[in-house]
């Protein structure tokens, strides 16, 4: 085996990554997942080429398949953070406000009801969750089985089902 | 073949480990101690075995060293991400839940605003962030500290290479 298809999948990962920044940005800031997945695939394609090129077997293409997938969950999340994570926004918050920020002024610039009304927009907008009636209901089910799934695994891994049991 | 089961076999030793250690104690650092444990340890043996201080049977040459260590590396990785996910609850997915477990009839909309309170949603992340070092309180104020200021640096630049405007969230 050669070092450049040892190197794969990172270089896979930097073609996903230079693509994914391409799309978004000529989309001026839309469509941010959809670039997600667009860059993955395009990343898929380069890892292929180059396992074609530097001829590896199978069972190498294979591994680094698996490495290519891991590696793009992990940029997937990276983006996800900064564009959903409560504590990376409440930094920003902080980081605004050189003399500090009090509980209450806080809860006034990135509260629950702040928290609770962006993620409903996000869901009502992609369809995961309807409004009836003034009345939710669950729409596209897709989320609601990542939910799940997650719940199943925080009682597997830390017996738990939620940080405030 | 044996040399693509390198990766494979360092990982799940340490995954192993992790799942016996965490029954015995939980670490304070969870984050830290993972990624000791899932990534450092792993590699460090991955880079002693490629100088030839501390060979690994059935692993020759320096490509199956890279091919195992970006493996390693890429699972690590993707573990912690995950299992950071799973330590604090997710309001998208609790929202999600709740309206499930209403029915057919529906959830009404004042109801989330009682279960997601700013004890609930806010003040374990203030909790975090200060245990974290990222912010620190200085006469009854949160302050940013350096370390959150090059934490938060990390994913504002990026955000501007995505052309994002919005502060997230």
């Amino acid at each position: 085996m050669t070092v450049l298809a040892a190197l794969a999948p990172a270089l896979a990962l930097g073609a996903n990554v230079l693509s994914q920044i391409a799309i978004v940005r000529l989309r001026g800031g839309r469509g941010l997942l959809r670039s997600v997945f667009a860059g993955c695939a395009l990343g898929a394609f380069a890892l292929g080429a180059l396992y074609l090129y530097a001829d590896s077997s199978a069972g190498h293409a294979a591994l680094g398949g698996l490495t290519y997938l891991a590696l793009s969950y992990g940029y997937f999340h990276f983006i996800n953070l900064g564009e959903t994570a409560r504590r990376i926004r409440l930094l920003r918050e902080l980081r605004d406000a050189p003399g500090g920020l009090t509980y209450e002024e806080l809860r006034t610039r990135y509260g629950a009801r702040a928290m609770t009304r962006v993620r409903i927009e996000r869901l009502l907008a992609s369809g995961q969750i309807v409004e009836r009636g003034g009345r939710y209901a669950i729409g596209r089910p897709v989320v609601l089985a990542m939910a799940r799934a997650v719940r199943l695994a925080k009682r597997v891994v830390l017996g738990r089902e939620s940080e405030f049991c | 073949m044996k040399e693509l089961l390198a990766g494979p076999a360092l990982f799940g030793a340490a995954l192993a480990a992790h799942l016996v250690l965490w029954r015995v104690r939980l670490p304070a650092r969870q984050t830290r101690a993972l990624l000791a444990l899932l990534a450092a340890l792993p590699l460090g043996a991955l880079a002693a075995s490629a100088l030839g201080v501390l060979p690994l049977p059935g692993i020759e040459g320096l490509a199956p060293h890279i091919e195992a260590g970006l493996f390693v590396l890429a699972f690590a990785l993707a573990y912690i991400i995950t299992y950071s996910g799973l330590e604090a609850d997710s309001p998208t997915l609790v929202i999600v839940l709740a309206v499930d477990s209403a029915g057919s009839e529906g959830l009404p909309m004042a109801t989330l605003d009682t279960t997601l309170s700013d004890e609930r949603l806010l003040l374990p992340r203030l909790r975090d962030l200060l245990r974290d070092g990222l912010a620190r309180m200085e006469d009854g104020r949160y302050v940013i500290t350096p370390k959150g200021k090059r934490f938060v640096r990390i994913f504002s630049l990026y955000r501007r290479l995505l052309g994002l405007e919005r502060k997230g969230g």
